[in-house]
């Protein structure tokens, strides 16, 4: 394989596309498997983010005096949270994908990115029922539905591509140094702070504003809460640089990943 | 479309791109010794060429870290080579590791499923084949549980099945026929058996050379990553085993060897005995020696038949059994031991090991098989001149007249 095919997207997309059963049948284990001889089962799903807005509300609303856009605290955090913790949990499953399937990647050939695309199906399958609880706030706070809802769908989109950007490029990497690992968890709630999840981005200060932008993630959840709570259409520049930049890295990503592929089973 | 692999000087090379040695304190170490060399890496493989045409079966041998499983990553597209060129046509499955994609929380028929779509299965191949996969593993009773309720041989043979079942164009195998007990073994090499009839090419790696013979015309005899043969595969296995027999002929006591259960019964130990009834890794020629059975047979084993093989480099020297000797147990139960004594044991001065075979004595079936049991050296009495030449392993004991 030559360098120019590295960047053939659309060539990896179409072997990709061959061995869709292998990847759907990954997603469905992955799914399947994680509620696996719980007691609670998928109700796990629902508690996870319940249990973190309570305390979140009580620490940030509640001492803090956090500001929340007019909107009651609760309903205000689980916007955010929702789309931040998809990413979030997607990311930290992903990166050990392959790292902790080493006997198939040393094995067995199948198109590598497989493992971390489908770690993503479990964090999604989260998203899902979580999205019940933000229903339920919604209705309790008798929150209108309006058009702009709609917009939902290409933030996630959006949000999926940089997810699976990142995930590539640290599942990669993790397999050459474990510190991702480690680090990642750390990076995570960092990057969490400086995300408006707990609190709204008009609130930051100018110049740290400009800054703040610049993560993808920033016009993802801004654009996300006011698409679904607030009812108004997303900030244009701000989404727009989250795609672009989502995207960038998805390509980047992939690009290495398919780059190093190959290597994978000498290093794992 | 023909099945076919083209391969022209394959080498593979792994350098210090292992993780292990990658670490900050090693950076550090190199940064501060630069003068120190760097580590010249391996070469796994090197030089390799062969074409395989189709409906070939290819045994490849060798010993440990002679590239078989590295070989066997590049044909599976694994791994990349280093050097050369391979070209295949076909579609490649590999056995490699029976039970590698199964999820231990998930169940049987789910595992079926999974496992089948990592070896390159359609959804719809598999439900076609579901029924007989099942009925293959003989895990009806089980195959809703999870697998992580698995006993060993239950997972094995739940790989097996469905490896057995994917139909590929080319097809390797590392080592998955010593799965399970006997009886699980025989419908697998009956399986290989009818497999090998097709138009597909086979790819068997295995340390059991009578496997190996009955299996492959064709076999690579693979030796610190070069190809040192390829051709018949009883010239390939005598090769190798001379090789080997000559390094073997280091061991001397017991050592683990191969053991192979069928069942409950077991011998836990075999010893070897001196003419002065001591224990000894040595006899002298001519002189007596006893090698001892330590059995354990929770059931009773009714009229075993038991045999005493001894080999040298490599080639089988001879045997002894109950059967022809007519000495066979009534039977043997609880703990105990067998012991076999040769007056005057007559084998060249050399190093020898023995096989042990316990089989059931209407059946035939084997109850406990451990090859390469026991060294041993055979040393000269004072005196004695080693005839020049091929002396061979036997010291035929005989009287010679002259008129």
């Amino acid at each position: 394989m030559t360098k120019a095919d590295d960047l053939n997207l659309f060539r990896h997309l179409g072997h990709l596309a061959r061995h869709r059963e292998l990847l759907f049948q990954m997603m469905h284990r992955e799914i399947s498997s994680r509620y696996r001889q719980t007691f609670l089962g998928i109700a796990w799903a629902f508690i996870k983010p319940m249990a973190t807005v309570v305390i979140f509300t009580f620490v940030f609303s509640g001492l803090a005096k956090f500001p929340s856009d007019r909107l009651p605290y609760p309903l205000f955090l689980m916007a955010g949270l929702l789309p931040w913790t998809l990413f979030s949990v997607a990311v930290t499953s992903g990166i050990s994908s392959l790292t902790g399937q080493s006997n198939l990647v040393a094995k067995i050939y199948f198109p590598r990115e497989i493992l971390p695309f489908a770690s993503l199906a479990a964090s999604a399958l989260d998203f899902l029922i979580s999205l019940l609880f933000l229903i339920a706030l919604m209705i309790h706070f008798r929150i209108g539905l309006t058009w702009n809802l709609l917009y939902a769908a290409p933030i996630l989109l959006i949000e999926i591509l940089l997810t699976l950007g990142v995930t590539l490029f640290l599942s990669l990497a993790n397999v050459w140094y474990r510190d991702i690992t480690h680090a990642a968890g750390l990076l995570l709630q960092l990057w969490m702070y400086l995300t408006p999840v707990l609190y709204p981005l008009h609130l930051v200060p100018g110049d740290y504003r400009r800054i703040m932008v610049l993560n993808p993630m920033t016009g993802i959840v801004e654009g996300f809460r006011s698409a679904v709570i607030l009812g108004t259409a997303p900030e244009t520049g701000l989404l727009a640089w989250s795609f672009g930049a989502s995207l960038f890295i998805f390509l980047v990503g992939y690009g290495l990943f398919k780059r190093f592929e190959f290597h994978l089973a000498d290093v794992i | 479309m023909t099945i076919g692999i083209r391969a022209e000087n394959l080498g593979k090379h792994f350098g210090l791109v292992r993780a292990a040695d990658s670490g900050f304190k090693k950076e550090l170490a190199r940064r501060l010794h630069p003068t120190r060399p760097a580590e010249p890496g391996l070469w796994a493989l090197r030089d390799l060429s062969f074409t395989v045409g189709e409906g070939e079966s290819v045994g490849v041998i060798g010993p440990n870290g002679a590239g078989k499983s590295t070989l066997f990553k590049i044909l599976s597209r694994v791994t990349k080579p280093t050097r050369g060129r391979l070209e295949i046509q076909g579609r490649v499955g590999a056995l490699i590791e029976l039970g590698a994609g199964f999820h231990p929380e998930l169940s049987g028929r789910e595992n079926i499923f999974l496992c089948g779509s990592i070896l390159g299965m359609k959804r719809r191949d598999i439900l076609a084949r579901l029924d007989e996969i099942i009925a293959f593993s003989e895990l009806e009773a089980f195959i809703d549980a999870p697998v992580k309720r698995y006993s060993s041989g239950m997972f094995l043979r739940l790989g097996f099945s469905i490896a057995a079942h994917l139909y590929p164009d080319i097809l390797l195998m590392d080592e998955v026929l010593s799965v399970g007990d006997l009886a699980f073994q025989k419908k697998c090499f009956e399986w290989l058996h009818r497999s090998l009839d097709s138009q597909r090419i086979v790819f068997l790696v295995s340390h059991q050379m009578h496997n190996i013979e009955n299996l492959c015309r064709r076999v690579f005899y693979l030796d610190k990553g070069r190809l040192v043969f390829d051709g018949p595969a009883e010239r390939a296995i005598s090769l190798y085993l001379s090789d080997l027999g000559y390094r073997r002929t280091q061991i001397i006591g017991p050592v683990p060897g191969d053991r192979l259960r069928a069942g409950p019964f077991e011998i836990s130990s075999v010893t070897l005995w001196d003419g002065l009834d001591q224990p000894a890794d040595t006899v002298v020629l001519d002189s007596p020696l006893r090698i001892r059975l330590d059995y354990k047979a929770p059931v009773p084993v009714k009229q075993p038949k038991v045999e005493i093989a001894f080999n040298c480099e490599g080639r089988r020297v001879g045997q002894a059994n109950t059967t022809s000797d007519g000495t066979a147990p009534e039977s043997l139960s609880g703990q105990g031991f067998l012991s076999f004594l040769w007056p005057q044991c007559f084998l060249t001065p050399n190093y020898y090991t023995v096989d042990v075979f316990v089989s059931d004595g209407g059946s035939m079936a084997d109850l406990f098989v451990w090859r390469n049991c026991l060294g041993f050296r055979v040393l000269a009495p004072s005196g004695f001149r080693m005839a020049s030449g091929e002396p061979g392993f036997l010291k035929i004991p005989g009287q010679w007249s002259f008129g």
